[in-house]
């Protein structure tokens, strides 16, 4: 399969950079009698999260299991209200009652795709659902954005009356792409979307997103434990660990000058890889390719 | 851990106890849907003495909260009022019923157990073979022929075609012999039920597959292996099946016309003798959560991961 | 004991294990036998007032206490007749039409009570979970025959307030595995991404959960219809439940019991079909439990 060449965030550079998306001095911790095992262990606790989303910008979320990434995402995606703290989107204050619309914005892309989509329920009626639920709209309308959804994720019209067990891994997050552009969302909250899937099957996914964010200029939190992914996609990056940020910056800075232990150790451990703690040139730093662990390491 | 299963058991005594409480409260609720309860308590034909006492006893006249406390006061005194037909103190009405149904719970559960045990660890062992067949039909009739048709049919065999034993009453141990099956018939079904499943269950354990790869003969395994980790949820039901014995007895006794408390039951229903029927709801539930009770902190007792899988 | 015994043995409970463990087996012999007899007792009980010989209360009294066919009875009276020369057939197949009314309509209140409580706790959690987990409780330790009883006694009897009675049978069974099937079912993935494009919880439950649950829910029911159908006949043949002129299969035993000595058959009819019945229940529910989900808290006491 073909990889894009060049990085993705060259063609980035005329998309304004105001926020869309902001956290202010966010906590969160669950209750204690809903906290799960997994919770308990680690991630449960946010403590004085800032960070900025920037329109048409894709910005990772880089931690290690555990450390609150997908935490973030449930607040972003409303799931969950912070404990202190705001949420600004848009430049406004995230409150319950904006909370319907602000959800028609954002929309999310989950870790398991076949999980995020109701095994009983053939595929385009679950791609439509949103329309239906948030809309009095004509079906002949609803077929016309279904058609262009599911074209803008590259699936063919057969899929849209198989269930989901009848579908792979990939075509089923291509799925969930498509549900969450349906509502012509601006900001993607992708919470390790590519995961779950293949190592090919990853790369095409991740070229899909970093198209939909050029053509529609879409926003991305891209939130992933694999470097290398987010290296390839994003232009900013966050560190997470234990529910606070211990670095965060453009790509460049993280990657390539990281600042804390943490950070250093977690590129170390990436495997076959040119991000370690050479002393790559700064100007290439994203040659390279996102998830493949069989190309060679650059510099 | 020795203070952490104090918790436990303390936190369990405290759920029954709100059981108690909330089923006397839904009987007391019950009770004043039904209309005025000097009429409810004392039956209609009172005197108007007896009327005045009783209201005032009860406290008619203040507020529902006062009355529902006058109301857990007396029942804390055992006075659960009069019944209607006996004309005595419908609590003492109970009791003295009270034996004639113990008798035949007991004989009933004990052959219950072991048939149902037996059937259920042949159930296990041979499924299919003929035994083991036959025992899971055997569970499924047991289960779903209702007791009074099986009491009929017993009755139509051996009291009046082969006319081997009384159709009825208590006045010798013969008499005792066709209730006790009947009642034991559905009891040892579920008994054998369970018994087929825990065995079954331990069967396919790990240990005891390793302990035939060690050669150890069958009956050994089974006493000593299987049957100890059957043993909890056989116990469970059995206990159960001791706490649901008043109302299990209900149908047997009437049809046999064995004078117990589920006989009395049924006529004091018929009769309306609501005194008489609140006593024995009282009675049979508190028995029935005491039992379950006392199950389950035997369950907690006996098996050691219970104890420490609580932190 | 010999080797070859022993193998023999070993190898025949493990191989039982492993077939047990083994994929889901097709519904067999008994599956539609239990489906043929119940779906004919739905023909009979909506086809009563059509397929019946005769009136049931239809008093004929040249035919006092005819036998059965191949008892010595005639062909005008299939199943006999009892001593006030009415047909046992006819007033059996009455008799299954108020029986299946009374377990169909009490096992359908006792579900949709259940469910939707279930839900509410599970939804709403809190005192509402607190609430409705402690009636669950209490329904749970005492037994319903005492309540039913109980109630019968204060309220008396009619024939709405006796389906609403069955109705209460069972609903806390219905409500435990409804809430814990919720709990799960709502952490699911796509009940979250549901929630993430503003599905109202109506929504959700009905689209969502609801279709999750259902396959559980269909053998809790079948089961509660088990346990309805012998719970009615037991509190009718006790002459608690269906009161005269109406009659059930339970109310006819417990009138046929009287004539046992001289008219076996009056009894002997309707118990055969109250056997039958909850027997194919249990034979259907068995099997869609095997075919189906399992869910330990479905084995009846």
């Amino acid at each position: 399969m073909a990889l894009p060449i060049e990085p993705p965030h060259v063609h980035t550079a005329r998309a304004s950079s105001e926020p869309i998306l902001e956290l202010r001095n966010v906590d969160f911790s669950y209750p204690a009698a809903r906290r799960s095992a997994a919770q308990v262990l680690g991630g449960s606790r946010l403590h004085k999260i800032n960070m900025i989303i920037r329109r048409g910008k894709a910005h990772g979320l880089i931690g290690e299991s555990g450390s609150g990434k997908s935490t973030i995402a449930k607040l972003l995606l409303g799931l969950i209200a912070p404990e202190a703290g705001q949420i600004f989107f848009d430049g406004e204050l995230l409150t319950p009652d904006r909370l319907a619309a602000f959800r028609l914005r954002v929309q999310p892309v989950f870790q398991s795709p076949l999980d995020a989509l109701d095994p009983i329920t053939p595929i385009g009626k679950q791609i439509i659902a949103p329309l239906l639920v948030n809309f009095k709209m004509k079906s002949s309308e609803c077929q016309a954005r279904l058609a262009a959804a599911i074209s803008a994720v590259g699936l063919s019209g057969e899929i849209l009356g198989k269930l989901p067990h009848q579908i792979s891994g990939g075509q089923a997050q291509r799925v969930n792409i498509a549900r969450a552009l349906i509502l012509h969302p601006e900001v993607l909250i992708c919470d390790e979307p590519v995961s779950a899937l293949d190592m090919t099957v990853q790369a095409q996914i991740l070229n899909l997103l970093s198209d939909l964010r050029e053509s529609r200029g879409l926003s991305l939190l891209f939130i992933s434990h694999d470097i290398r992914s987010v290296a390839y996609l994003c232009s900013e990056i966050t560190v997470l660990k234990r529910g606070s940020i211990v670095e965060s910056g453009s790509r460049d800075e993280v990657l390539l000058d990281p600042k804390t232990g943490y950070m250093k150790s977690l590129l170390e451990a990436v495997p076959n890889s040119g991000l370690g703690l050479q002393t790559a040139s700064p100007s290439k730093p994203c040659s390279q390719p996102a998830g493949r662990r069989d190309l060679p390491a650059e510099g | 851990m020795r203070r952490n299963t104090r918790k436990i058991f303390a936190s369990k005594i405290a759920r029954a106890l709100v059981t108690v409480v909330l089923m006397v409260t839904s009987v007391f609720v019950l009770m004043r849907c039904a209309g005025d309860p000097v009429t409810v308590l004392l039956g209609p034909d009172a005197t108007a003495d007896m009327r005045a006492a009783y209201s005032g006893e009860l406290g008619l006249d203040r507020p529902i909260l006062a009355q529902y406390l006058a109301y857990l006061h007396n029942i804390v005194r055992g006075s659960l009022g009069v019944s209607y037909v006996y004309r005595q103190d419908a609590l003492g009405v109970v009791l003295s019923h009270l034996p004639l149904t113990l008798t035949l719970t007991c004989s009933a559960l004990t052959l219950a157990a072991l048939a149902g045990v037996a059937a259920g660890i042949a159930a296990a062992v041979f499924p299919s073979s003929f035994i083991g067949r036959a025992c899971t039909v055997g569970t499924v009739v047991g289960l779903c022929v209702p007791s009074f048709f099986l009491a009929i049919v017993l009755m139509l065999v051996f009291s009046i075609q082969l006319n081997w034993l009384p159709t009825g009453g208590a006045e010798s141990w013969r008499s005792l012999v066709l209730p006790a099956v009947t009642m034991a018939a559905a009891s040892s079904a579920v008994l054998a039920r369970y018994t087929r499943v825990a065995v079954r269950e331990s069967l396919d354990s790990r240990y005891v597959l390793a302990a035939f790869a060690r050669g150890i003969p069958f009956w050994r395994i089974l006493i000593h292996h299987v049957l100890p980790n059957a043993a909890v949820p056989i116990l469970t039901i059995l206990g159960l099946l001791i706490g649901g014995a008043v109302t299990g007895s209900t149908v047997v006794e009437t049809v046999f016309s064995w004078p117990g408390i589920g006989n009395l039951f049924v006529t004091s229903v018929g009769n309306r003798d609501i005194p008489v029927v609140q006593a024995i709801v009282l009675l049979a539930g508190t028995a029935m959560i005491m039992t379950n009770l006392a199950v389950d902190l035997g369950y907690t007792w006996l098996d050691p991961r219970s104890k420490s899988s609580e932190t | 004991m010999s080797i070859a015994w022993a193998y023999e043995w070993t190898w025949n409970i493990f191989r039982s294990s492993k077939a047990r463990l083994g994929p889901r087996k097709p519904p067999k012999m008994g599956f539609h036998g239990a489906a043929i007899w119940i779906v004919g007792c739905l023909l009979i009980a909506a086809l009563a007032q059509v397929i019946s010989p005769y009136h049931p209360a239809q008093i004929s009294l040249d035919a006092r206490l005819s036998p059965p066919l191949f008892f010595g009875g005639t062909l005008d009276h299939l199943l006999g007749t009892d001593e006030l020369g009415r047909d046992v057939l006819a007033r059996l197949i009455y008799s299954i039409q108020i029986s299946m009314l009374v377990a169909v309509g009490g096992t359908f209140i006792s579900t949709l009570l259940g469910v939707s409580l279930g839900f509410l706790s599970a939804e709403l959690g809190g005192l509402v979970d607190e609430g409705v987990m402690a009636l669950v409780d209490m329904q749970a330790a005492v037994p319903f025959m005492m309540t039913a009883l109980l109630i019968i006694t204060i309220f008396g009897n009619s024939l709405a307030l006796f389906v609403c009675l069955v109705g209460l049978h069972g609903w806390e069974r219905h409500a435990r595995i409804a809430r814990g099937l919720a709990l799960t079912a709502r952490n699911r993935l796509h009940v979250t991404a549901a929630r993430t494009y503003n599905a109202s919880r109506v929504h959700i439950y009905a689209r969502h959960i609801l279709p999750a649950c259902a396959p559980t829910i269909v053998v809790g029911m079948t089961l509660g219809l088990t346990e309805t159908v012998l719970l009615e006949s037991t509190l009718s043949f006790l002459g608690l439940g269906i009161q005269p002129p109406m009659s059930s299969l339970g109310n006819m035993v417990g009138y046929g019991r009287d004539y046992l000595m001289t008219a076996w058959w009056i009894a002997l009819a309707p118990g055969l079909v109250i056997a039958a019945t909850a027997m194919s229940l249990m034979t259907i529910s068995e099997s869609l439990r095997r075919t189906g989900p399992r869910v330990a808290s479905f084995m009846p006491i």
